[in-house]
């Protein structure tokens, strides 16, 4: 076996083990070219400065990545980070992300996954753990209470995600073990193959899962007992006090149908893009519609680690066999399989779902690449035998398939709608819905204008998490608006248009989110600036942390995006929205609706001004040293 | 008037005493008069919902900064996941 039968044991500091700290103040270090592992202990400064996730991985990434790294070879990174608060008795925080160099978009991938592994791995005694190399042969890392062990995973190797967790806990003989792993799209690579966690939560954007593939890493199985503490628990008392007596009324809709209940508003106001963005409605849509769907597919709810919202769904068929252990459809995963492709039928979406689930895939960018496909074969830019067909629950099923497998033109498929284009007409570039390769998340631009603009800014590609919402920035009293009014912003904001207002609030509320994934917390909690303020100081005993202090670090985090994009070769011109997804509908609720060139132009410039980065989006001296990133190697 | 349609099933709403509502398909239903942005609207008669909500005024998304008139017909979609 070899590699097999490296094993590390570590200890855990006393000021956490004793549950008196929200971070471990432990991050391993595995090299799987050797088998290698080491113990680095960072100190509070650290935790500080980039509070864990997306700061932790950015560090990482820009410390230790050789520039130009190859995101499929052995010198990219794949990070495992929680937060300092991952864990905690605050609600919310059952979180953690996973980060790389993305091989879809070539710039960072970082995706945050909820359930059991984050707290798991906190528990273990770990704040992350940075991975680099591959391994000669497939391996999985487990790591218990103070050992961290690589083992053979050969047998693992083309096995499901269930069929993977069922084998490792038999063979550690323990139940409880939370796993980390891929299926057959991350041991394919995939380029948007997710890592999946309790087999159906997904770090599922920007194709971390290959990478895992790439490293021959199956698994990565963490089971521990240390308790997750705080430092100054009193600061997080009025906290926990709102949260705990207005979840149920400020998260309503989390707890009656959690995200797959937007759907059908959703459609209704114009956020859908049906048919790759071709129509103003969905055929069909009230088969997708909470009211149909729930009573006809879901058996129960489900929830992550200290959350007692419980907003995930648990859905069964029998014709065709819809697994339970899988999860159920998120508003994204029923947004890109159905509605992006034109499928109404039910059935047929939680079956790709599951399928999603079970071989490890993004749901997004797999309804995406097959949506695009069944676009090309309308405008005739597709022969072949796989000739998929808006509306075709079958075509669909059939894309997931060969995309997983990477068999006839899923070969091509799995490396993403952009790549695929390439092989297929030139006619079919007009029909992309991307930036920088990735394909597009399940709010319309042409509807939701900032949120446009926030897909092009984004360190990731298209991404809709750390995002400015302009519907809720519209809405009075709302928890975007809220938070805007916390930082001096008037508030409501027009809903269509990007001005300067809305590019500062823009630039809040990304700073609040990045925060919010390095610390790590559920975006869906209602929280404010004073509450993350009053949980930062809990966590780290950090008593004069103020809110204009979670704003520096969002700052910091996403000058740091954009370093890394910079380096990494990406050019002003990937700076768009690719030309489908901006192409005005002649029906629906946004009927002639689209982004103004002009304001989308003028908002990234305002933005640059800023953040005080040049014309072209390049970090300047005086933002890098404003951040303290003045260490990192950073030419243009 | 102005005709405003809001989810009956999934939403429990506050209202002014002073307003009848009808229900059909599954719509609450409230005739209210036009001149006034569709936020000032609600305001006004006492209409709060238990989700934010956006509006789309005659089959097009709207800004809730819309000012109304006669004969407009205003659909109340709850937003959801977040915001």
């Amino acid at each position: 076996m070899g590699v097999g039968q490296k094993k590390l044991e570590f200890t855990v500091p006393g000021a956490f083990s004793s549950g008196e700290r929200g971070y471990a103040g432990n991050i391993l270090h595995v090299d799987l070219n050797s088998g290698e592992m080491n113990i680095e202990q960072p100190g509070e400064a650290f935790y500080r400065k980039y509070i864990g996730g997306r700061g932790v991985i950015l560090h990482y990434l820009l410390d230790q990545m050789p520039a130009g790294a190859d995101p499929l070879g052995p010198d990219n990174l794949l990070i495992f980070a929680s937060g300092v608060l991952t864990g905690t008795i605050l609600p919310g925080t059952g979180r953690h992300a996973v980060g790389g160099k993305s091989p879809l978009t070539g710039v960072l991938a970082s995706g945050e996954a909820g359930g059991w592994w984050g707290h798991e791995l906190k528990r273990v005694g770990l704040d992350a753990l940075v991975i680099r190399g591959t391994s000669p042969s497939p391996v999985y890392l487990a790591v218990e209470n103070g050992i961290a062990e690589l083992r053979d995973a050969g047998h693992l190797w083309g096995l499901s995600t269930g069929e993977t967790q069922a084998a490792i806990r038999q063979e550690l003989d323990n139940d409880k073990v939370r796993v980390a792993q891929i299926g057959i799209g991350g041991e394919n690579q995939v380029r948007y193959a997710a890592v999946m966690h309790d087999i159906n939560r997904a770090a599922g954007r920007s194709g971390l899962g290959a990478v895992m593939g790439s490293k021959r890493l199956k698994a990565v199985t963490v089971q521990g007992s240390h308790r997750v503490g705080l430092v100054d628990k009193s600061a997080l008392q009025d906290t926990l006090k709102w949260i705990t007596g207005n979840y149920q009324q400020q998260m309503k809709w989390a707890v009656d149908y959690g995200t797959p209940g937007a759907l059908g508003s959703n459609h209704d106001g114009g956020t859908l893009a049906n048919r790759n963005y071709h129509r103003g409605f969905l055929e069909g849509i009230d088969q997708l519609r909470h009211e149909h769907f729930f009573p006809a597919l879901v058996i129960e709810r489900d929830t992550c680690s200290h959350c007692p919202v419980r907003c995930k769904i648990v859905v069964e068929h029998d014709q065709p066999e819809i697994e339970p252990r899988y999860g159920g459809p998120e508003y994204e995963s029923l947004g890109a399989l159905g509605a992006l492709c034109g499928v109404s039928d039910p059935q047929a979406v939680a079956k790709a779902n599951e399928l999603c689930a079970k071989y490890g895939l993004d749901t997004i960018s797999t309804g995406g690449t097959i949506a695009f496909l069944m676009d090309c074969v309308d405008h005739g830019y597709h022969q072949g035998d796989y000739q998929p067909r808006f509306g075709s629950g079958e075509d669909l099923l059939e894309g997931v398939e060969r995309i997983a497998r990477r068999e006839g033109i899923g070969d091509q498929m799995a490396e993403g709608s952009a790549r695929l284009a390439e092989v297929l007409d030139p006619g079919s570039r007009e029909l992309l819905a991307v930036v920088r390769k990735q394909e597009l998340p399940l709010h319309d631009p042409r509807y939701k204008h900032t949120t446009g603009l926030g897909y092009v800014l984004s360190p990731t590609g298209a991404d809709h998490m750390h995002n400015l919402m302009d519907n809720f920035a519209n809405i009075s009293g709302s928890n975007i608006c809220a938070r805007l009014e916390e930082m001096g912003m008037d508030t409501p904001l027009p809903l269509y248009g990007i001005n300067e207002a809305k590019v500062r609030a823009y630039t809040y509320e990304t700073s609040f989110k990045h925060v919010l994934d390095s610390a790590l917390i559920c975006h869906f909690y209602p929280y404010r600036f004073h509450h993350l303020e009053e949980a930062l100081r809990a966590a780290g005993g950090w008593d004069d942390f103020s809110s204009e202090e979670i704003v520096q670090i969002g700052r910091r985090i996403a000058t740091m995006g954009r370093m890394f994009l910079i380096r990494e070769g990406s050019t002003p011109d990937e700076d768009r929205i690719s030309k489908r997804p901006l192409v005005p509908l002649e029906e629906g609720p946004i009927a002639g609706k689209t982004i103004d060139p002009g304001e989308m132009a003028d908002g990234l410039g305002f933005y640059f001004d800023l953040m005080g980065w040049d014309e072209a989006g390049v970090p300047q001296p005086r933002a890098i040293q404003e951040s303290g990133l003045e260490a990192y190697s950073f030419d243009v | 008037m102005v005709e405003f349609l809001i989810p009956a099933r999934n939403s429990s709403v506050q209202l002014s005493a002073d307003l009848s509502p009808r229900y059909s398909e599954g719509w609450m239903r409230l005739s209210l008069p036009a001149g006034d942005t569709i936020r000032n609207t609600l305001e006004t008669h006492g209409i709060e919902l238990d989700q934010p909500a956006a509006a789309v005024v005659n089959g097009t998304a709207s800004d809730l900064d819309r000012v109304l008139k006669e004969g407009d017909q205003v659909r109340l979609l709850p937003q959801i996941a977040g915001g």
